[in-house]
C-alpha cells in the first residue's frame, strides 16, 4: 500500500529516471555521454537551488561557494590523504553543510538585497584563498587501475548515472516537501516575512534549514563534479558562472517548483555546450546567453516556463505542467457540512468579575534619535477586556503597536506577559504563546487562497490535521468568508482582505488579539461586521485590543478607552467619562465634538 | 616597513579613492533613486575605458580630454538601458532588477569578451610613467591626474545635486517616492536620470583609468566587490557616504597591501565587505534603516 502511494506521488520523477537511464546507455559518443552527465549535474545544482531560492524566496548569489567546498575538500583528502572520494563524500557533504551554518547564521539575518550583496563575497573569498593556498590548478590523483573505487571512470555515462540519481531523489523530496507542512512554513516566509512572523513561523530557522540542506546537497554534487573534471581550478568551481548557472536554470524553468530546474537545463545546458563547441576559440559566448536568457526570462517570464505554460491554459500543455509540477496542485477545499451555522467559538463563557492582568506595559518609551515617539507608557491589560487605544495620527500608536508584539525593542520600560518579561521576545515567540495581530496594511500571502492565509495562522500550535481543519473553517465562518475559500487571497477586495487577516489572527485561538487600524478604509456597513465579529469573540472570552484613530466609532464599542498624543497617555477609562476629559478634548476632539453630542 | 612604505601605501590609497568616489557615487545614486543593485556598474566602467582607448588611439587625444564625451556616450547606453529594460520589471521586485542588472553586466562583459578578445589594452601617455616625487614618495602622474579629475566632476555632482533643481528632484525621489510624485516631480524620468548620470561616472571614471588600467572585458570583476564595499560603508543612498567610503576602501586596499601578499589583498575587502552587511549593514552614515 505504501508503495503503491510511493509510486503514484512520485510517477513524474521515476518515469523520467527510467527514461533518463535508458536514454544514457545508449550513449557511446563521449560528448553526448558528458552532455548528458553535465545536464544531470546542473539539474542537481539547480535544485539545490531552489530550495533557498525558490522555495525560501531568497536570493543566494553565492551558490558556487557549496559546490566549491565540496569539490575542494574532497579532492584535498584525496590529494593528502590519498582518502577516496567515496569517503570524501560525506565529509564534503558535512563540510559543505557547516559552512552553510556558519555564514548562514549571521547571513540569514539580512533580507533581500542585503542578503544577496553578502552570499556574492563568500565564493569569491574562497576562490582567492584556494588560489593561494596553491590549488590553482589541480590534478586528480590518477587511479586507472581502480575506477569504481575512485570514481574516476573515462566513461562518462557513470557519471551521468550518479548525478541523475541524485537530482532523481532531489525531486521526489521536493514533492515531499512540497505535500508538508514546512512548505508552507516556507512559502509564508517567502511571500511575507513579518506576517510570517506574526503567525508564529521562525523565519530565521526556515531560511537556515532550507540554506543548510541547499548547501549540502551541492557540496555532494561539487564532489562528483570535481573527479568529472579531473582538472579543477578555482574558477571553474566557485567563479560567478556557477552561481549564475545555478540561477538561471532555476529561473527558466520555474522558480519554486519540483522540476522547474530540470526543465531550465534542458533548455539551457545544451545549447551553451553547443555554443562552447562552436565557438570554443572565442570563450564567453554561453555566459553570453545566460545574459541574455535572464533578461528574457524576467521580463517575459518571471515565474518561469512552467507557470507561464500554465498560463497558457490548452488542456494538453496544462497536463504537461501539471505533470512536472509534481501531483499536488492547490487542492479545492469542501466546507464541512456541520460548522455551516456555527458562528461563534465554542465555550462561550460569561466574562469573570476578577479578571487577572494579561500584558502590562509599564512606562515604555521608544527614542528614534533625537525624535520622542512614546513616553512612559504605562498600561494594564486585563484578560476579557476589549480595550481602543486612540490617538490623532503620528501620536505614537503604530509605535506602541509594534512595541507590544515584538516588532519593535522599546529604548526603555518593561513589558510584562502574564508576569513574565517579554522585552526582545522576537515577534513569532509572542504569537506562539497567545499573542496574535493583524497589520494596519493588510499582509495577505496573496499567490495563496483564502483557506491557506487562514490555515497558516494556526500551523503553528495546531499540530493535529483534523482540528487545524476544523479550526480553520470555525475561523472562516466566524468572518463570513467560507464562501470564499478557494479564492487567491489577492483577489479579494480590501475590506475581505481585512476580514482575512483576522480570521487568521483567529484560528489559534489567540488569548490575546490586536488589531492595528481595522477601521481604516471600511465603509460603515463594512465596520458594522468588522466589530459585529470582534464582539463576537470578545463574547467567547478572548481579550482584544485595538488601536485605532477613529475615536467616535471606537468609543462606541469598547469597554475602556486609552488615549495618547504626542507619545503620552491622555486618558484611560470609560469613553464616555475619557471623551469628556478636557486634555482629550483639547488634543484631540476639539470642543466642537462635545456640542454636536448635545 | 618603513613608514615611507607606509605614507606611500596611504598616498597610493588616496589617489584610488578618488576615482572609485566616481564609481560609487554612480551606484549609490542609483540605489538611493530606484532603489536598483546596478550589477552593471563596473561593465560601463569597462566601456569607458575601452571607448577611450580605441577613441585616443584613433584621433591620437589625450583620454582626460576625451573624459566627459565619453561619459556621456556610456550615460546615453545607460538611458537605453534604464528606458527599455528596467522601467519593465515591476516596481519594488527587488530581486528581479536585480537579476536584470546582473543580465545586463553579463551581457556587456561577454559581448566585449566575444568582440574584443581576452588581451588587455592600456593607453600609454607621456605621463603614465612619470612620477612627482614630494618627500620620498612616488607619487604616478596618471593616478594623480585621474585623481584630480574625479574629485572635480565630484564638485560638480554635488553643485548638480544641491543646487539645481533636477537635482534636487532627484534627491526628493531618492528620499520619498510617493510624495516626490505628490509634489509633481515625474518618478520614472528621475529614475531614468540617476541611471544614466550613474551609468556615465562609471564611464567617465573608466576613462580616466585606462592611463594606469589596462582594458579589459572582464576587468569589472575585480572592481565590482569594492565598489559595493565603498557604498555599503558609506550607506546605501547617501553620496556623500559613498565618497567616504571609497576613500577608506583605497586606504583599506592600499595598506593591505603592506600587509599581506597580493592574492590576499582583496580576501580583506570582501571580508571587511560581508562584515559591514552583517555588522551595520546601513553603513556608517546609513540613512535606510530597513535591512
Amino acid at each position: 500500500m505504501a508503495v503503491r502511494s510511493f509510486l503514484r506521488d512520485n510517477a513524474a520523477p521515476l518515469v523520467v529516471y527510467a527514461l533518463f537511464l535508458l536514454i544514457v546507455s545508449q550513449l557511446t559518443d563521449f560528448y553526448l555521454s558528458r552532455l548528458a552527465a553535465l545536464v544531470a549535474f546542473w539539474a542537481g545544482i539547480g535544485m539545490s537551488w531552489n530550495l533557498i531560492g525558490g522555495y525560501a524566496g531568497q536570493l543566494s548569489l553565492g551558490h558556487a561557494a557549496f559546490v566549491g567546498l565540496g569539490g575542494y575538500v574532497a579532492l584535498a583528502l584525496q590529494q593528502s590523504f590519498g582518502i577516496a572520494p567515496w569517503f570524501g563524500l560525506p565529509v564534503s557533504t558535512a563540510v559543505a553543510a557547516l559552512a552553510a551554518l556558519a555564514v548562514g547564521v549571521p547571513t540569514l539575518r539580512l533580507s533581500g538585497i542585503y542578503f544577496a550583496l553578502a552570499t556574492l563575497a563568500y565564493p569569491l573569498i574562497l576562490q582567492l584563498l584556494f588560489t593561494y593556498w596553491g590549488y590553482q590548478e589541480a590534478l586528480i590523483p590518477a587511479h586507472p587501475e581502480s575506477p569504481f573505487l575512485y570514481m574516476q571512470w573515462r566513461d562518462n555515462r557513470w557519471y551521468a548515472v550518479i548525478f541523475g540519481t541524485i537530482v532523481v531523489l532531489c525531486w521526489i523530496g521536493t514533492l515531499k516537501l512540497e505535500r508538508s507542512r514546512l512548505r508552507y512554513h516556507l512559502t509564508a516566509v517567502r511571500d511575507d516575512e513579518a506576517a510570517a512572523s506574526a503567525v508564529g513561523i521562525n523565519t530565521w530557522l526556515v531560511k537556515l534549514q532550507a540554506f543548510v540542506v541547499s548547501a549540502a546537497i551541492a557540496g555532494l554534487l561539487g564532489v562528483v563534479y570535481a573527479q568529472m573534471l579531473f582538472v579543477v581550478t578555482p574558477d571553474t568551481m566557485f567563479g560567478i558562472g556557477v552561481s549564475v548557472q545555478a540561477l538561471v536554470v532555476t529561473l527558466v524553468g520555474g522558480i519554486g517548483h519540483p522540476a522547474g530546474p530540470l526543465l531550465g537545463t534542458l533548455i539551457t545546458v545544451p545549447i551553451a555546450q553547443a555554443l562552447e563547441a562552436q565557438f570554443s576559440s572565442i570563450s564567453g559566448a554561453a555566459q553570453l546567453v545566460y545574459g541574455v536568457v535572464l533578461i528574457v526570462v524576467i521580463l517575459l517570464i518571471p515565474r518561469g516556463l512552467i507557470e507561464a505554460l500554465r498560463g497558457v491554459n490548452a488542456a494538453s500543455l496544462k497536463r504537461l505542467g501539471g505533470f512536472f509540477a509534481g501531483s499536488v496542485g492547490r487542492e479545492i477545499v469542501v466546507p464541512p457540512a456541520t460548522a455551516a451555522a456555527n458562528r461563534t467559538a465554542p465555550g462561550a463563557a460569561p466574562v469573570p468579575a476578577n479578571r487577572g492582568v494579561l500584558l502590562r506595559a509599564e512606562n515604555l518609551s521608544k527614542r528614534y534619535g533625537g525624535v520622542v515617539a512614546l513616553k512612559s507608557f504605562s498600561l494594564d491589560v486585563r484578560e476579557h477586556e476589549f480595550i481602543g487605544i486612540v490617538g490623532p495620527n503620528g501620536a505614537g500608536k503604530t509605535t506602541l503597536f509594534d512595541l507590544l508584539t515584538g516588532f519593535q525593542r522599546p529604548s526603555a520600560g518593561r513589558l510584562l506577559l502574564r508576569g513574565e518579561d517579554v522585552i526582545g521576545w522576537p515577534p513569532y515567540r509572542l504569537a506562539r504563546v497567545g499573542m496574535r495581530r493583524t497589520f494596519q496594511i493588510p499582509r495577505p500571502f496573496g499567490r495563496l487562497s483564502v483557506y491557506e492565509n487562514v490555515m497558516l495562522g494556526g500551523i503553528i500550535g495546531v499540530a493535529d490535521e483534523g482540528a487545524l481543519r476544523e479550526a480553520v473553517w470555525t475561523s472562516l465562518h466566524a468572518v463570513e468568508l467560507a464562501h470564499l475559500a478557494n479564492r487567491t487571497a489577492d483577489s479579494l477586495g480590501p475590506s475581505q482582505i481585512r476580514l482575512l487577516e483576522v480570521a487568521r489572527a483567529l484560528v489559534a485561538r489567540p488569548t490575546l488579539l490586536l488589531l492595528d487600524e481595522p477601521l481604516a478604509g471600511l465603509d460603515p456597513s463594512e465596520v458594522n461586521e468588522l466589530i459585529e465579529i470582534l464582539q463576537r469573540q470578545r463574547t467567547a472570552g478572548a481579550t482584544i485590543v485595538l488601536v485605532d484613530h477613529a475615536i467616535n466609532t471606537v468609543a462606541k464599542i469598547v469597554e475602556r478607552m486609552v488615549v495618547i498624543d504626542n507619545g503620552l497617555l491622555i486618558g484611560d477609562g470609560q469613553p464616555h467619562e475619557v471623551t469628556r476629559t478636557p486634555q482629550v478634548i483639547e488634543a484631540y476632539l476639539g470642543s466642537k465634538w462635545d456640542h454636536a453630542l448635545h | 616597513m618603513s613608514l615611507t612604505a607606509i605614507f606611500q601605501a596611504i598616498a597610493g590609497g588616496l589617489l584610488l579613492g578618488g576615482v572609485y568616489a566616481l564609481l560609487g557615487a554612480g551606484l549609490t545614486l542609483i540605489f538611493g533613486v530606484m532603489r536598483v543593485i546596478n550589477f552593471a556598474q563596473a561593465e560601463f566602467m569597462m566601456l569607458g575605458m575601452f571607448a577611450a582607448y580605441f577613441l585616443s588611439t584613433a584621433l591620437n587625444l589625450d583620454p582626460l580630454l576625451l573624459a566627459l564625451p565619453v561619459g556621456i556616450g556610456i550615460g546615453l547606453i545607460g538611458l537605453g538601458i534604464a528606458r527599455g529594460l528596467l522601467e519593465r520589471v515591476p516596481r519594488g521586485d527587488h530581486n528581479a532588477q536585480l537579476i536584470l542588472t546582473l543580465g545586463v553586466s553579463l551581457i556587456l562583459q561577454n559581448l566585449a569578451l566575444v568582440a574584443l578578445g581576452p588581451t588587455p589594452r592600456v593607453v600609454v601617455r607621456s605621463y603614465t610613467n612619470a612620477y612627482w616625487s614630494p618627500v620620498g614618495l612616488f607619487i604616478n602622474h596618471a593616478r594623480l591626474y585621474a585623481c584630480i579629475a574625479s574629485l572635480f566632476i565630484m564638485g560638480a555632482l554635488y553643485l548638480f545635486l544641491t543646487r539645481t533643481w533636477t537635482g534636487r528632484a532627484m534627491r526628493a525621489t531618492a528620499d520619498d517616492p510617493l510624495s516626490a510624485g505628490g509634489v509633481g516631480i515625474n518618478v520614472r524620468r528621475m529614475h531614468v536620470i540617476a541611471f544614466m548620470i550613474g551609468s556615465g561616472l562609471a564611464g567617465l571614471a573608466g576613462t580616466l583609468m585606462v592611463t594606469f588600467i589596462a582594458a579589459a572585458p572582464l576587468i569589472g570583476n575585480d572592481f565590482i566587490v569594492i565598489i559595493f564595499l565603498a557604498i555599503v560603508l558609506g550607506g546605501l543612498g547617501s553620496v556623500a557616504g559613498a565618497t567616504f567610503g571609497a576613500f577608506v576602501v583605497g586606504l583599506v586596499q592600499s595598506l593591505s597591501g603592506l600587509l599581506l601578499p597580493l592574492q590576499l589583498q582583496n580576501v580583506t575587502l570582501f571580508v571587511a565587505f560581508v562584515a559591514i552587511l552583517l555588522v551595520r549593514p546601513q553603513g556608517l552614515f546609513g540613512f535606510r534603516q530597513r535591512v
